[in-house]
């Protein structure tokens, strides 16, 4: 056996037993993710955080709450933009909008909302549909940390160019500069479009859902599930 | 099986293109003396200048059997979706593009599509994700390579081909550390040398061929 070989056998019980531990400690369950996502994540965080092996990555965890606490966030990050792939917001505009519009009160759910570009995303897209104001969002992710950012609706305003040209790719009726406010290097959005919004701590492999929705969007969270999920 | 490990004279610093010799490469010649590992995964990373070189190697095949060929080409994104009916027009493979949880099967080429990076499980099926970019690529080979490192080990066989980055010779390091062999376009014919020169600074044991080489190389391995 080839000595990489005996290493990884080394790490994939060590993996299993951090796993245990974020579990146990945190009741967050990696075991039906994706594992080779999983361990990328893992050994990312590692050499970020200097350790020698996993194995040091697991007492940490037991017994440190801030290093749990970005370790989990490491595990639980998504890519995220605002109109990210415009493509799918233009067929949100075109059509499901007009679907929407059949409705008094229209309530919708997104899971797994991150930072909250996505929220935002829809948020404007309802406004230029004058739907806004009779549509209630819940938004949920597991990552407690990461919803407050998400209420926050403050962003590094470095991709404020990449975002402009997926709105305008996504059929955008307005100027994106509407919507913002850029001070210091940072974007803040209009706190306006979030009224509509509650946040709520989630997560979705344990909990239940919130009673009948007309539009649910989970983008991206449910590829790193397998299977038996 | 036994893996022979191949003496290779590397200089110390990458030489100017001119002055690459072969003798310091492993020629075909050579590795026909060494027992053959039939691959069970064959990986094939390029970026500029490697479609030609993909469509002439993957249509020049001549075995009936081929273990699962995953092929990562980066090219603009308006490419992109037409390399799966490119490739399927110009070679006798059944050619498709990779759905999340996919299982891996022999007797198919697999097209990386764009925009998620992609990785093989040990159980081997395939599975996406997103992440940041690494080595501004996304998909990245060194995340592909590495991942099917782990799930085939020594099975490995991963060939690099022209291209503008160095995205893939970490990858190539690990399947190596693995056991698994590494072939990389002589440099000399590539359209751009950067990627496959970057392999061969780093990879001792990576196989140096020309585009008609590497057909050949194929062949004799899957071959009986």
């Amino acid at each position: 056996m080839m000595p990489a070989e005996k290493e990884l056998l080394i790490e994939d019980i060590e993996m299993e037993l951090l796993l245990t531990a974020l579990k146990k400690m945190y009741h967050v369950d990696f075991f039906n993710y994706r594992q080779a996502h999983i361990r990328r994540r893992i050994l990312t965080n590692k050499i970020r955080f200097n350790m020698k092996t996993i194995s040091e990555m697991t007492e940490k965890v037991l017994r440190s709450t801030d290093y749990a606490k970005q370790l989990l966030d490491d595990l639980s990050i998504n890519v995220t933009d605002m109109f990210r792939f415009p493509p799918f917001y233009n067929d949100l505009r075109t059509q499901v909008m007009p679907m929407l519009k059949t409705f008094p009160n229209i309530k919708v759910w997104i899971a797994g909302c991150s930072s909250g570009e996505e929220v935002l995303s829809l948020a404007i897209i309802l406004y230029e549909e004058n739907l806004l104001n009779r549509t209630s969002i819940i938004a949920t992710d597991f990552n407690a940390g990461i919803l407050e950012k998400a209420k926050s609706a403050i962003y590094d305003s470095d991709k404020i160019i990449e975002w402009t040209e997926n709105y305008n790719l996504s059929g955008g009726k307005n100027s994106f500069s509407d919507y913002y406010e850029v001070n210091f290097g940072i974007a803040k959005f209009n706190e306006n479009l979030l009224k509509k919004v509650r946040f709520i701590e989630h997560n979705l492999m344990n909990e239940n859902s919130f009673g009948k929705m007309h539009l649910i969007l989970c983008r991206n969270v449910l590829i790193y599930f397998d299977k038996t999920l | 099986m036994v893996f022979l490990d191949l003496e290779v004279k590397k200089p110390s610093n990458p030489p100017p293109l001119s002055h690459i010799s072969r003798p310091y490469l492993n020629t075909l010649k050579s590795i026909k003396k060494i027992m053959k590992i039939k691959p069970e995964i064959i990986l094939i990373g390029g970026s500029a200048g490697s479609l030609e070189v993909l469509i002439y190697i993957l249509s020049h095949l001549s075995m009936k059997y081929v273990p699962p060929i995953v092929v990562l080409i980066h090219t603009s994104e308006n490419n992109k979706s037409n390399l799966v009916e490119i490739i399927n027009f110009e070679t006798p493979f059944h050619v498709q593009s990779i759905q999340n949880f996919e299982t891996i099967f022999p007797n198919k080429v697999y097209i990386t599509p764009p925009m998620y990076h992609l990785q093989i499980e040990r159980d081997l099926t395939f599975s996406f994700s997103l992440g940041p970019k690494l080595n501004f690529s996304r998909p990245s080979l060194d995340i592909l390579f590495e991942s099917a490192a782990e799930a085939y080990k020594s099975k490995t066989l991963a060939i690099i081909l022209s291209g503008a980055s160095t995205d893939g010779t970490d990858g190539a390091i690990r399947i190596a550390e693995f056991g698994g062999t590494i072939v990389v376009q002589d440099p000399l014919t590539a359209e751009v040398p950067i990627m496959p020169l970057s392999v061969i600074n780093n990879v001792d044991s990576a196989i140096v061929l020309k585009t008609e080489e590497i057909v050949q190389y194929l062949n004799y391995l899957m071959g009986d």
